[in-house]
């Protein structure tokens, strides 16, 4: 076969491998045969390339591939993420323009949180100290004229300094250098001059966007991972190439694409949640595979829940994410976070209201029922209780203890509330459901979406268990539930495309452009993706271009991406204005239609389209979903328990059809099907879940 | 009680998080920057009677009249921001506030309401805050409680009124739809708990949220002492008359009972800085304040909203024309300067009874200015208006936030927003060395931003805690008071009032503001030497602060601590009595006075030569060698 995409399918062997914090889950999926297979290994957190190759070389062992035949690896980690986390990425220095030598430490003046507590929050450390921030004499203007030359004498006096200091890697953020990156990058060539080996991070190349604080924020975090990053990177090459394995590696984005391991290295920045990010677009894919395009995906673990929404089968992008303390503009899958799971501690508060989270037993003690010393009753304590969880997990190696669990709600929650345990266990699980409700509407309107015209898709642990519940509340039809909710983020990986966004800001009027000006600048900005798609191995007619400009309302301070033709004309402008106003109506309930439309960031997007795994239904079978029932057990539901069929997920076959109440087991996650809801097996082994009013 | 307690929770949670929502689409939706970006607007779920069930505070006695004495029904929206008409409820006009009247099974159940400050209502100066107003005529359109919308139709008059006086028509009209836009989520919300769980349950919620607050509250007062506990503290002046204001504050419980006079605080003044304090709102933000400082001894449940619930446990006294209880029509409109510096009052008095706990006091300002362009074109009218932020108060445990606003959701503009937007530059901006109150734990660092203007304009100003410090705590010492300057295109350097209105901008003036610092906490012989040495080599202290403020003898570059030194240095440390330290008197210009500079106040500027236009380095030069 030809090589599509500078990958070689011959054989067509795709591995997808997702380092998480606890484990590191590999997807092997053989094109030819279709058979995938799915291998779980302990993540090795101090050296997570070790992870890597255990998990890689279990999984090869297992499913019998030969190396020759792995046509692409695709791979996500955690590993710049835990540098954030961590404080453990380098040592890194910062320029700025003079005057603006505080920019981190001031920040946006700003204390995080809704009904803050501004006797207690502390400042949280900035990843450059001050003793590394030397501010150098330049200025440029708005638009990108010069104010005042850069001062190289200057220049070089500072990051001799800055470099007398050991730094590993130089950040570089001047002031309206998206508008003019020409000091930016004199200043690159000096310290290249000055250290060929430093890592250098310019802010005009990480996010050419305006509002300093974030530009520079995200362009310190890019320095501040690079080296580390790199370092990880080049250990994953290095090992392969020992292994007999040549295979191009292709990294997971946070926007959901991937791009090759080089590109990771130069903006590791762009691949901070890389593992949500292939959760999310494996669940829109296969949600719309199944005729479902437009989902809303929700992934329920230990700690929290990430809540993102997906439309015509692509994840939401958003430019407003925080990792840590930390503003990240780039574009990024657009989930929010709920601090809530399964192990969410639960108790009863001074005056008398039942409380879940945001504390988490964590893994360790971990919930009462894992009998490992934890007191404090949990979320999943509460559905074991009532029979909405088996005693067993992961195949038999974890096995909960119930008594445990009615013990700690008894004495916590049902005594202070003289509630029956059931009433109190089933009480947890309401206002947890009910603080999920409100975190999604929140997400809604801040999306301007409407949850009920979309799917529900749950994964995680704990997803499925809520799932049918939270779709009741949200006014939700239909769930689904995929496969293989445990490793949705690896299997998301081989469904991604490669993918890069190129912005510049130009603040213009509508009506009052400089049209011959932009289209010389989109032009360049659309050359620059096709040369990175080049780069990147992707044949011609395998790329894809998208041109969108963000707009706002004239001196308004947020924007919205409205598509555009490549060139742009009066009738090309007036029509993204159109649409401006129409997106801002349905979006935030209003429009103000003799408002001048500003143009601020031009937008283009590039995408090489890798060949993805068929994905056919198989055909369907009966009804009759008799022989998949392994147990009758009583669970209990609004006001008492039911006896109810527990099914073995595997033994289900495509065309299946099950009545509530039931349950449906599978290695790693629980199914729960409400009285009065029924659900469908489809040809790819979803759930499909209709959800009674 | 009929409902069961886990129903009542779920039915909480619902209503927390209708709030969240509300507070998520005015941030999305609202047109100003002020609202915006700098998040100044509020949202709450209010009962039938007025009382705020959850949400920020506010009180809805304006509300109560209303539907008592004119016909409320589905579908009206109500607006006003008259501060005489709405008891303080809104205290300067340019807040409007919004209500949403929600009914169930034919009964008034509750508001949605929502307020936010507006770029611009007319006034004599713009963002509604005219420093020389003697009448509240002078502060822009007042609008009494009157209908948004009647029974589901827009009144596209009022809005045309509303719009029509204003700078900024358009801001006008798209903040307050964005508002109204907002309490009908409320409705929305509140009709699907109602729909689900049925209005009694909604009803008996409201009750056990009250309960809840009055329970809470009831613990809290429980921990003060039952003698009086006072402070006083100033503002600057009113900008017209050149005397102090006095804030003078004793509470004092009685048994269950907590008492509040303000016997002894200055009578109404002439200039906009009278403050008509609505009691309940005061009772609100009492609460808050004792939550925070006291809420961990009583093991306080931290999901707990503020509400009216409080309001029984609480007596307010404030003496007949007082500056806090002020007549129609006294002017208000700077009345967030006396909110703050009450704020301040309150934390100082509590600090009394929880040192542990309560911090020094913040920078004290909020040190807003606007820019409006002069000139005949419509272009010529750009009106470009900032908060900005200055030094938090040192923490027992901590040092004080830097770059800390006391209307805790403020953000700032980015450089790059504002220079996009208005024909100004802004060539620095940056903590400001020296400004922190020194302390064990040291105040937040206030700000140095300076402002080019390269079109002209008017400059409108408003300022406080020019004249006294910051005030620190428990050995903390006091931290440096807010300042402003202009440079004029003919190098004079002039150090602005605090307050004032109108003054002409050239094109290539530079307009400076040095914000203040907050105050320290605990003495400063006691700091790490460590992180003073860190600090003068980040050049935020001189070698002689570290050794006259904080003991620390520093030797060579970059510095290091000379240990011997600083150990013989901090035997000798001074003695302190005062559990406060108010600093001393600070020499600032008066109203409507300007002082020309000899030379720049230090620290100055960090910019090494002129920028653009500036020629501030070359004035300094000159001064320095003349």
């Amino acid at each position: 076969m030809a090589l599509i995409s500078g990958v070689q399918t011959k054989h067509g062997v795709l591995i997808g491998i997702d380092i998480g914090g606890t484990f590191t889950d590999v997807v092997v999926l053989n094109t030819t045969t279709r058979q995938l297979h799915l291998t779980k290994v302990a993540s090795t957190p101090r050296d997570p390339a070790q992870g890597f190759f255990l998990g890689l070389e279990c999984a090869l062992r297992a499913s019998g591939v030969e190396r020759s035949h792995i046509a692409r690896i695709l791979h996500g980690s955690t590993v710049a993420t835990n540098a954030v986390l961590e404080g453990k990425g380098s040592r890194i220095g910062l320029l700025t323009t003079q005057g603006f030598r505080h920019l981190l430490e001031i920040g946006r003046a700003y204390i995080p949180g809704i009904f803050t507590n501004f006797m207690r929050w502390e400042k949280p450390e900035r990843l450059v100290p001050l003793e590394r921030v030397r501010d150098v004499p330049e200025r440029l203007a708005a638009d990108g004229s010069l104010v005042r030359p850069l001062d190289e004498a200057a220049a070089r006096a500072a990051i001799a300094e800055l470099i007398q200091q050991d730094i590993e890697a130089l950040a570089i953020s001047l002031l309206h250098s998206y508008a003019n990156p020409v000091h930016e990058q004199r200043l690159g060539e000096l310290a290249r001059e000055i250290a060929p080996d430093l890592y250098i991070s310019l802010s005009s190349a990480v996010l050419p966007e305006y509002r300093e604080y974030e530009r520079t924020m995200t362009t310190v975090l890019n320095a501040y991972i690079m080296p580390v990053v790199a370092r990880y990177l080049a250990a994953i090459e290095a090992g392969l190439v020992e292994r007999g394995i040549h295979t191009p590696v292709h990294v997971m984005r946070s926007d959901a694409g991937v791009m090759s391991l080089q590109a990771a290295c130069e903006r590791p920045v762009n691949t901070v949640l890389s593992g949500p990010a292939g959760g999310a677009k494996g669940a829109a894919y296969l949600a719309a595979v199944a005729g479902y395009p437009n989902i809303v995906s929700l992934d329920m673990g230990g700690t929290s829940t990430d809540v993102c929404l997906s439309i015509d089968a692509d994840p939401r992008l958003s430019t407003d994410t925080w990792i840590s303390h930390y503003p990240v503009k780039v574009p990024i899958i657009d989930i929010t976070t709920i601090g809530a799971g399964g192990g969410s501690l639960t108790f009863v508060s001074s005056v008398g209201a039942l409380r879940v989270g945001p504390q988490s037993a964590g893994a360790d003690p971990g919930p009462a029922c894992y009998g490992r010393g934890g007191e404090l009753p949990t979320v999943t304590d509460a559905n074991l209780v009532l029979g909405r969880m088996p005693e067993h997990l992961a195949g038999g190696a974890i096995t909960l203890d119930v008594e445990r669990a009615r013990k700690a709600i008894a004495k916590h929650i049902a005594e202070p509330l003289k509630l029956s345990v059931e009433e109190a266990a089933h009480g947890i699980i309401r206002i947890v459901n009910e603080g999920m409700l409100g975190a999604l509407r929140v997400v809604s309107v801040q999306r301007g979406i409407d949850p009920r015209d979309l799917v529900l898709v749950p994964f995680g642990g704990a997803g499925p268990v809520h799932g049918a519940e939270l779709a009741r509340l949200v006014g939700i039809e239909t769930m689904l539930v995929p496969p293989t909710p445990g490793v949705l983020s690896a299997l998301g990986f081989l469904l991604a495309d490669i993918r890069n966004v190129f912005t510049l800001t130009r603040v213009g009027l509508i009506g009052q452009l400089d049209l011959e000006r932009y289209n010389r600048e989109l032009a360049a900005l659309i050359d620059q993706a096709q040369e990175w798609l080049a780069g990147e191995g992707i044949a011609p007619e395998a790329r894809a271009v998208e041109v969108a400009l963000d707009l706002r309302y004239q001196g308004q301070a947020y924007e919205l991406p409205i598509s555009v033709p490549p060139v742009l004309d009066e009738a090309a402008l007036a029509q993204a204005a159109a649409r401006f106003h129409a997106e801002h109506k349905a979006r935030y309930g209003f429009n103000q239609p003799f408002v001048p439309v500003e143009i601020v960031t031009l937008r283009v997007t590039a995408l090489g389209r890798l060949p993805k795994p068929p994905l056919e239904p198989a055909p369907e079978e009966g009804e009759d979903a008799s022989a998949a029932v392994v147990a009758v057990r009583p669970v209990y539901f609004d006001g008492g328990y039911r006896e109810t069929w527990v099914y073995d997920r595997s033994r289900l076959r495509p065309g299946n059809r099950i009545e509530g109440p039931a349950l449906i087991l599978q290695a790693d996650c629980t199914t729960v099907l409400h009285p009065g809801q029924s659900l469908r097996v489809d040809g790819f082994g979803n759930l499909i879940v209709r959800i009674a009013g | 009680m009929q409902t069961d307690s886990i129903t009542i929770d779920v039915i909480a949670n619902g209503l927390k998080s209708l709030i969240y929502e509300m507070d998520a689409a005015i941030e999305r939706t609202a047109m100003s920057i002020i609202i915006r970006e700098q998040h100044d607007f509020g949202m709450s779920l209010v009962d039938h009677r007025g009382w705020v069930v959850t949400g920020t505070a506010f009180a809805g006695q304006t509300l109560a009249e209303y539907a008592a004495t004119r016909p409320v029904e589905p579908g009206d929206v109500i607006m006003f921001n008259d501060p005489y008409l709405s008891h303080g409820e809104i205290s300067h006009l340019g807040d409007t506030m919004v209500a949403v009247p929600i009914f169930w099974e034919g009964e008034l159940l509750a508001w949605g309401i929502a307020w936010g400050h507006h770029m611009d209502i007319g006034a004599d100066a713009p963002a509604a805050m005219p420093t020389q107003a003697t009448e509240i005529f002078h502060e822009g359109l007042q609008i009494p409680p009157v209908k948004l919308y009647r029974q589901g139709i827009l009144n596209e008059d009022v809005l045309a009124i509303v719009a029509r006086n204003s700078r900024t028509p358009e801001m006008m009209v798209g903040d307050t739809l964005a508002l109204s836009a907002a309490g009908k989520i409320a409705e929305k919300r509140l009709h699907e708990l109602c729909e689900k769980f049925g209005g009694a349950a909604v009803r008996e919620t409201f009750q056990v949220l009250f309960a809840r607050a009055r329970e809470t509250m009831r613990r809290l007062i429980a921990l003060l002492p039952e003698r009086p506990l006072c402070f006083e503290d100033v503002l600057d002046n009113d900008g017209i008359t050149d005397e102090p204001l006095v804030i003078r504050m004793t509470i004092e419980r009685k048994g269950e009972k907590l008492l509040v006079d303000f016997t002894g605080s200055s009578p109404q003044c002439a200039g906009p800085m009278n403050y008509p304090l609505n009691p309940s709102l005061l009772k609100l933000r009492l609460y808050n304040l004792l939550r925070l400082a006291a809420g961990e001894r009583i093991n306080i449940d931290p999901q707990l909203d503020a509400n009216q619930g409080v309001e029984d446990l609480v007596e307010v006294h404030i003496p007949e024309g007082c500056f806090l209880n002020p007549t129609y029509p006294a002017p208000v409109s700077l009345r967030h300067l006396v909110s703050g510096r009450l704020g301040e009052v309150m934390q100082a008095i509590l600090a009394q009874v929880f040192p542990d706990t309560v911090p020094a006091t913040h920078y004290g300002s909020l040190n807003c200015y606007s820019l409006l362009g002069v000139g005949r074109r419509p272009e010529d009218r750009w009106l470009c208006f900032e908060v900005t932020a200055g030094g938090g108060g040192a923490r027992p445990f901590g040092d004080g936030i830097d770059a800390y606003c006391f209307n805790n959701r403020l953000k700032n503009a980015p450089v790059e927003f504002v220079e996009t937007v208005y024909p100004v530059r802004i060539e620095q901006y940056s903590l400001r060395p020296g400004s922190a109150g020194p302390g064990k734990y040291r105040g937040g660092y206030g700000l140095t931003r300076a402002i080019r203007v390269l079109k002209a304009a008017k400059l409108y100003f408003l300022d406080e805690r020019q004249r006294t410090q910051p005030w620190g705590l428990y050995g903390g010492r006091a931290a440096a008071a807010n300042d402003a300057y202009l440079v004029r295109n003919d190098g004079r350097i002039v150090q602005l009032p605090g307050k004032f209105d109108h003054l002409p901008v050239e094109p290539g003036e530079l307009f400076v503001m040095r914000t203040g610092g907050g105050g320290g906490w605990g003495s400063p012989y006691e700091r790490d030497p460590e992180q003073v040495r860190r600090e003068v080599e980040c050049r935020l202290l001189t070698a002689e602060q570290a050794r006259e403020w904080y003991g620390v003898v520093l030797v060579g570059w970059p510095p290091k601590v000379d240990e011997a030194a600083t150990a013989a240095l901090r035997a000798r440390a001074p003695v302190v009595h005062d559990w406060v330290d108010r600093g001393e008197p600070v020499a600032a210009p008066g109203p409507n006075t300007f002082w020309e500079l000899a030379e720049p106040p230090e620290p100055w500027l960090v910019i090494t030569e002129p920028v653009g236009t500036s020629r501030v380095a070359e004035i300094r030069d000159r001064e320095r060698s003349g």
